[in-house]
């Protein structure tokens, strides 16, 4: 994906197009007609992730809670960037040759983001009013970047000069933009607010998602010196290895949802799961998660963001020794979930 | 555009003018290194119809004779000059934009602060003032790029070089700044040995810090350069704002030359960023 940041003019009409189509969070959404807990939030695959054996009711519930871990993850991952925007963004832009428009890009990726962020947290607010628990007390399971080590590190490297950062935005644009497109195929069986939000979020997402790849542009254009070099080799693979933790850290919290069963029944069968999970080896759980889970692994497993790929391969950045998935393929059933 | 001779302080110099009479807004060219205020033909015809152009013979280049006295090459000797040819041509009150290639502008941001208010907006193209040049001391690449200025500080080695093949040092400089042979000035350009004498002179003075570091400029500028200049690596904001502080960097694909790369497009930058300001000082 190789963007040219000096083409000014080319960056003026995507300025003017981003700032046409930009939606708005209160009327773009039609938030009236709440969650719709008998619909799944995203489809799975038949092994429900890792739940061999989900009865109907259970994979019905493992849907939405994946659903539910998806928007926390981008809340949260969004929600972050504003904590980033002066060491990932603001300084890189003075301390580099670039034009005027890649600020105003900028500017307005960060803008959108944040709306996002919002936009992703009202639903799970709206969820939470649909099983009638505090949104505080669901939050506490769900993926949480701020105060993390993932956050930490993330930023300690922008400060030293690195840009992880923007390898990991680009990773979580192309993950965002691949889950609709399964979510795509199952458009009419999803919860209509949950595919309205994520429908929305993939227009802003789509015109935007090449930032990341730009400011990773910006980056590799400028001259380098051995200290650039070195961050310029290990940066992806340093993001790679500092967010796998954090999002099995965070996936782990699952375990611990059964504390909400006497709240809704949802969380109930939630609980029932468990032990389905636990069926599984290590070796086995660990190969499902890191190759074929749907979503669980695009996210732990680089070589999913095939978009990410070729631009780490284009810039000569380290990659993470994972095995090739190009054989791999996802069972989602194509008629019903 | 004519061209015209007159003496200052005490010196033949020359400059070219475009037709008619100094009331319209002046367009003041500098022009850099192996070149002669001709480069800019590209712009002139774009320019000549709305604005008075006025493009020196920098001290040394052709008509402009560099006298015995190296002072006369000092930063402060060619504002001087340069106020003089104003004087001459009764420019006083018109608004004065001011646009600089290479050597030229550490010229024109040494007369900037001179203007006073007439001065309302700088173009800068492919070239540094001599305090961010003291500042990129501490990055090896520009000392890579920047080889020639060492060389010229050999007093006698350049000169013995350029008198063996002075053509090839020619093509030298502008293979090295990515200009196709086709867009090379047509009219023999001022040769090297006029530079020897000015990057000495700065470079000495630098070394003596008897250049004085102005004033930060707070008049709009644009910077556009080259994204492969072969002198000089693109400036960063961080960079420019030392010195301009109201500044809107343009970096395009191309070489040093690139306002005769690509005419076109380096003008419509130029007119777009003068039409903004005339635009904001007609609304004041």
């Amino acid at each position: 994906m190789k963007i040219d940041p000096h083409d000014y003019k080319g960056l003026r009409k995507q300025i003017a197009l981003q700032k046409k189509q930009a939606w708005d969070l209160e009327t773009a959404v039609d938030w009236s007609v709440g969650v719709d807990l008998q619909k799944p939030f995203l489809p799975l695959d038949h092994e429900a992730i890792a739940f061999p054996g989900a009865s109907s009711e259970q994979t019905l519930a493992l849907s939405q809670w994946i659903g539910l871990v998806v928007n926390a993850t981008i809340s949260e991952m969004e929600d972050a960037l504003p904590n980033l925007k002066y060491h990932g963004w603001e300084k890189i832009i003075r301390a580099y040759p670039v034009n005027p428009e890649i600020k105003e890009l900028g500017e307005l990726f960060f803008e959108e983001e944040a709306k996002h962020a919002k936009a992703f947290s009202r639903y799970l607010d709206a969820f939470c009013q649909e099983v009638g628990v505090e949104p505080h007390e669901l939050k506490k399971f769900l993926p949480r970047a701020f105060g993390s080590f993932f956050q930490a590190a993330i930023t300690k490297n922008a400060e030293a000069g690195g840009h992880a950062f923007w390898w990991v935005v680009a990773a979580v644009e192309e993950v965002s933009i691949n889950i609709f497109k399964e979510m795509l195929k199952f458009r009419g069986e999803l919860d209509p607010l949950f595919y309205q939000l994520h429908r929305r979020h993939l227009e802003e997402e789509a015109r935007h998602a090449n930032y990341a790849y730009l400011m990773l542009q910006v980056i590799q254009d400028r001259p380098a010196n051995i200290r650039r070099r070195l961050f310029q080799k290990t940066d992806f693979l340093f993001s790679q290895l500092v967010a796998k933790p954090w999002v099995i850290k965070e996936l782990s919290k699952f375990f611990e949802v059964g504390q909400l069963s006497s709240a809704h029944p949802f969380f109930k069968t939630l609980e029932s799961c468990v032990p389905l999970c636990q069926n599984l080896s290590i070796p086995e759980l660990s190969r499902r998660m890191f190759y074929s889970a749907p979503y669980v692994s695009w996210i732990l497993n680089p070589n999913w963001a095939r978009g990410v790929g070729s631009v780490r391969k284009d810039q000569g950045a380290l990659p993470v020794p994972f095995k090739d998935v190009s054989s791999v393929t996802l069972d989602i059933p194509k008629k019903s979930i | 555009m004519q061209e015209r001779n007159v003496v200052v302080r005490g010196l033949p110099t020359g400059f070219l003018t475009s037709p008619g009479e100094a009331d319209r807004p002046v367009l003041l060219f500098f022009h850099g290194y192996p070149d002669t205020p001709w480069i800019f033909e590209d712009q002139f015809s774009q320019f000549m119809d709305h604005f008075y152009v006025i493009a020196p013979f920098m001290r040394g280049v052709g008509p402009s004779i560099g006298g015995t006295e190296d002072n006369r090459f000092s930063l402060d000797s060619i504002a001087l000059d340069i106020l003089g040819i104003l004087q001459r041509l009764n420019v006083k009150n018109q608004p004065v934009y001011l646009v600089c290639h290479d050597l030229g502008v550490p010229q024109a941001l040494h007369v900037a602060p001179l203007l006073g208010g007439r001065l309302k907006g700088l173009v800068v193209m492919a070239g540094l003032s001599i305090g961010m040049m003291v500042h990129r001391l501490r990055m090896p690449k520009q000392h890579i790029k920047s080889w020639y200025i060492y060389l010229m500080q050999v007093p006698g080695l350049a000169e013995a070089l350029l008198r063996r093949r002075p053509k090839n040092w020619l093509d030298l400089a502008y293979t090295l700044g990515g200009l196709d042979r086709e867009r090379r000035p047509t009219n023999a350009g001022s040769g090297l040995s006029p530079a020897f004498k000015h990057y000495r002179s700065y470079v000495q003075a630098s070394l003596r810090k008897a250049i004085r570091h102005p004033k930060a400029i707070d008049v709009p500028s644009l910077v556009v350069w080259g994204k492969k200049d072969g002198f000089l690596l693109p400036p960063t904001i961080d960079e420019l704002e030392r010195e301009l502080t109201n500044v809107e960097v343009r970096i395009l694909p191309g070489g040093h030359w690139l306002f005769r790369e690509h005419p076109e497009e380096v003008n419509g930058l130029i007119l777009d960023f003068v039409e903004r300001i005339h635009r904001g000082l007609k609304a004041s």
